[in-house]
């Protein structure tokens, strides 16, 4: 656009102020300065906010591009709601990493410093009961795939069907109910087998942890897929660092104890299973 | 690190586990500071179906950090 004649010294429109609020990482204990780069938006770096014992993490965001509005218009599209979600768990890990972090959910905002300082006053006492419990400790999930034929073809070695040994002459007939009765039973086998299996790793594996949960295999399973596979644990374990080796050590001695088991492990991840609901707030 | 837990086959961590954890769990604090949580809860569920394939496009990573790998082969 061309500038209107004259007037020189015509002073131009102040740019509008973008407005800013503090995106939220994550509350630790104080301790030295975390070195995490920047935060959600590639540009502005991440900064601790201090009270009492507490340390709350954060990164200045514009309101448009990080606010409930624009997170949900943006989440709709997959690819910037993966891109989200990572760069939102990156930064939660380096600070996890330098020291045991309770997470923030994806979105998390406040207005400025002043108010996390706040937030953090006001809940103080539970968030410090919280870090204590969950001091030094990991995150792992585990997920354990079973092959259904593996097993199928183990339990039969162990205990043969009826009527599977062939010894038996019988008319056409008969022959088909016995397969049919056989499929069925070796059908119950297998499924019991599997869910006693599931509950087995599952104590097994919280012997070596501090606590466990087990997610609904029929939500974890709409994402887990391993082709001719089936999903018999999803399960997040809460494990001291120190006790990390130990506790994976004890996921692959469970793979190899059977036929079949495949085990994926994950971590490790700031404990965000673990982490209770805080509800603070003014007295 | 031994070699006991070194990943066989370390490759990013899933989409799905990330998801799981980053919008369903973490620190809710109720009250007037905190000003708004993204509601991205349902995307998310009606997502969960969808990323499986987001998955296989994944790169292989290694080192320290969230990774996800088989601790045992077939």
């Amino acid at each position: 656009m061309t500038a209107p004649a004259g007037g020189h010294d015509r002073r131009q429109e102040p740019l509008p102020v973008a407005e800013t609020c503090l995106y939220l990482y994550a509350v630790t204990r104080g301790g030295a300065a975390v070195d995490v780069g920047a935060g959600m938006d590639g540009r502005s770096s991440v900064r601790s906010v201090a009270w009492g014992e507490l340390e709350a993490h954060g990164s200045f965001v514009l309101v448009d591009e990080f606010g409930a509005e624009a997170l949900r218009h943006r989440a709709q599209d997959p690819q910037e709601l993966e891109e989200l979600a990572r760069r939102h768990q990156r930064v939660v890990e380096q600070i996890h990493r330098a020291r045991t972090a309770l997470p923030f959910k994806l979105g998390t905002l406040c207005a400025d410093e002043r108010a996390a300082a706040q937030l953090l006053e006001q809940n103080h006492g539970p968030l410090l009961e919280e870090l204590t419990r969950l001091d030094g400790c990991d995150e792992w999930g585990v997920k354990l795939f079973a092959d259904r034929r593996q097993v199928e073809a183990a339990l039969v070695e162990t205990a043969p069907l009826p009527g599977s040994d062939g010894s038996e002459a019988v008319g056409a007939g008969r022959a088909f109910l016995m397969r049919k009765r056989a499929a069925s039973e070796l059908a119950a086998r297998t499924g019991a087998f599997l869910s006693a299996l599931s509950t087995q790793a599952s104590e097994e594996l919280a012997s070596l942890a501090e606590e466990v949960r087990r997610e609904d295999l029929t939500v974890a399973g709409l994402g887990a897929h391993q082709p001719g596979a089936e999903l018999i644990l999803s399960a997040a374990f809460l494990v001291p660092r120190r006790r990390s080796e130990g506790f994976l050590d004890g996921v692959r001695r469970f793979a190899a104890s059977k036929p079949g088991l495949r085990a994926f492990v994950s971590g490790p991840w700031a404990p965000y299973s673990f982490v209770r609901v805080v509800e603070g707030g003014p007295p | 690190m031994s070699a006991a837990v070194e990943p066989l086959e370390a490759r990013e961590v899933t989409l799905l586990d990330v998801l799981d954890r980053v919008v369903d769990k973490g620190v809710v604090l109720a009250g007037d500071l905190t000003i708004s949580v993204a509601d991205v809860d349902l995307i998310y569920v009606g997502l969960k179906v969808l990323v499986s394939s987001v998955e296989r496009m994944e790169s292989l990573r290694r080192g320290w950090g969230s990774a996800v790998w088989e601790v045992e082969p077939w």
